[in-house]
């Protein structure tokens, strides 16, 4: 089975959220579920200099759905099996067994698994698996006016784009092993020394 | 954390102390004789561990998007601490279930040791696996020994104040000195409890520091009456008894809504 990949760039990212509408146009998505959010991320701080003080804010988007890691965490949490990996190699969910206890959205460090309110089961990306069986690319990559975003196999994406890095407030990807390659924000860097965190509150 | 974390509260809570009751009782029952000779005694405190679980599985149920699907939650025992609780917890059910039926009808008899260990090994396995649950990785303010450590604590406190309310008035006197460590071990638990929500306990906003001090307060009060008990200003009958297990229950409640209030992923 193929690993997939996302590529991201970060530093092409506007934070439009053309992605996200796209996403959610495609699959339907009723309110308060985003397969795929974009977030943003802010911090600074203040430099002295002879007295005088200047600000130092900095800021920068992420566009993040599921990663379709090699290790997930949604398939070890879930007690009914209803998330697995499916014949074509995308972690997905079998709503007939799915019985919305939420426990593979805690154990998901992406937030990628979102309760549906109306159907009562957990839903998550799906890579827009018809379009990639159309040998299209998912609906989100399509839509990106600024380009900032890729799809492929995790071969074809490395080979383009290299391994990338990983920026807050993303866990170790050693860990998780997701299928996400980004090319960060320059002011990603900036984390390191900075108070930095999640601007918005809509997915929190 | 999705506003029905509430449920999940009462099902944790419920659910431990019929656990740590139920261990208490078989601690209770192999030590005193006066215990093992009076049925009565035997079939209540079996009826109120079958009660406690019954009530945690119903509040459990509103949490879940189908609860009418909830047979399928035994199909990833491998991996999922979440099929291994329910697989324990139905366990621990059908153990007291029977050992109650059986108490009932003509005593356990030589059943009693058998059922007793099977109980008390559910129990353990049933407090160790929703340790297990909320040990995730994505997780880190849970992913610490506060987790295991605070449901120990609920389960034991639970069992001891509930055990306090229906052994019989008199029965149990702090001035005694061999009971005198019922009053020690409610406040030293009481204080560990009280302690390790200040580590689960992280975010400013009023209702949650509303919430904090509603567990430090109850649990202080909780602290007192025992000792007041033990000073002789409070009378040492049901009515301080039921207080202390009103305010126990309560305030092990607020530090498990604290728990789940500190649920904060490391990513996103």
């Amino acid at each position: 089975m193929p690993k997939y990949a996302f590529y991201i760039n970060s530093s092409a990212c506007s934070g439009c959220k053309t992605c996200q509408v796209a996403c959610k146009d495609k699959n339907d998505l009723p309110p308060g579920v985003s397969w795929r959010r974009v977030y943003e991320i802010e911090g600074g701080n203040w430099k002295e200099e002879n007295g005088a003080f200047t600000s130092l804010p900095f800021g920068y988007f992420l566009s993040l759905s599921c990663q379709n890691c090699e290790n997930p965490e949604c398939i070890k949490a879930c007690p009914t099996t209803a998330m697995h990996v499916n014949t074509a190699g995308i972690v997905t969910i079998n709503e007939e067994l799915c019985i919305g206890c939420k426990y593979c959205s805690w154990a998901c460090p992406y937030g990628a698994p979102q309760y549906d309110t109306v159907k009562k089961v957990m839903t998550k990306c799906n890579l827009c698996e018809d379009y990639l069986a159309a040998g299209e690319k998912p609906s989100c990559v399509n839509s990106c006016p600024a380009r900032a975003l890729d799809f492929g196999t995790w071969e074809e994406m490395t080979a383009r784009y290299g391994t990338g890095e990983n920026v807050f407030p993303l866990p170790e990807p050693s860990r998780y092993k997701p299928g996400m390659i980004i090319k960060p924000h320059g002011n990603a860097s900036r984390t390191r020394d900075n108070k930095a965190y999640i601007a918005e509150n809509e997915y929190k | 954390m999705d506003n029905d974390y509430i449920f999940l509260v009462f099902f944790t809570v419920l659910c431990q102390s019929a656990a740590g009751f139920f261990i208490f009782r078989e601690i209770i029952i192999y030590n005193s004789v006066a215990f093992l000779n009076d049925k009565h005694l035997r079939i209540i405190t079996l009826l109120i561990t079958g009660l406690l679980l019954l009530a945690g599985i119903i509040t459990a149920s509103f949490h879940l998007g189908k609860p009418l699907q909830a047979i399928h939650t035994l199909r990833n025992l491998k991996s999922s601490w979440l099929s291994r609780e329910i697989l324990l917890t139905l366990i621990f059910s059908g153990i007291v279930l029977v050992y109650f039926f059986l108490e009932l009808f003509n005593g356990a008899g030589s059943f009693r040791i058998p059922l007793s260990v099977a109980g008390i090994l559910s129990a353990a396995g049933l407090i160790t696996c929703m340790s297990g649950i909320y040990m995730l990785k994505s997780v880190p303010v849970w992913n610490t020994i506060l987790t295991p450590a605070s449901f120990v604590i609920t389960s034991a406190l639970a069992a001891v104040s509930l055990m306090l309310v229906i052994l019989p008035a008199g029965s149990v006197n702090f001035m005694d000195g061999k009971n005198s460590g019922i009053l020690i071990f409610l406040t030293m638990a009481l204080i560990l409890s009280l302690v390790i929500s200040a580590f689960f306990y992280f975010d400013g906003k009023l209702s949650y520091t509303l919430l904090f001090m509603a567990r430090i307060v109850t649990g202080l009060m909780a602290i007192s009456v025992p000792v007041l008990i033990y000073a002789g200003i409070i009378p040492n009958k049901m009515p301080a008894r039921l207080f202390l297990l009103l305010l126990l229950l309560s305030t092990e409640t607020a530090g498990r809504c604290i728990f789940y209030i500190g649920y904060h992923v490391k990513g996103l």
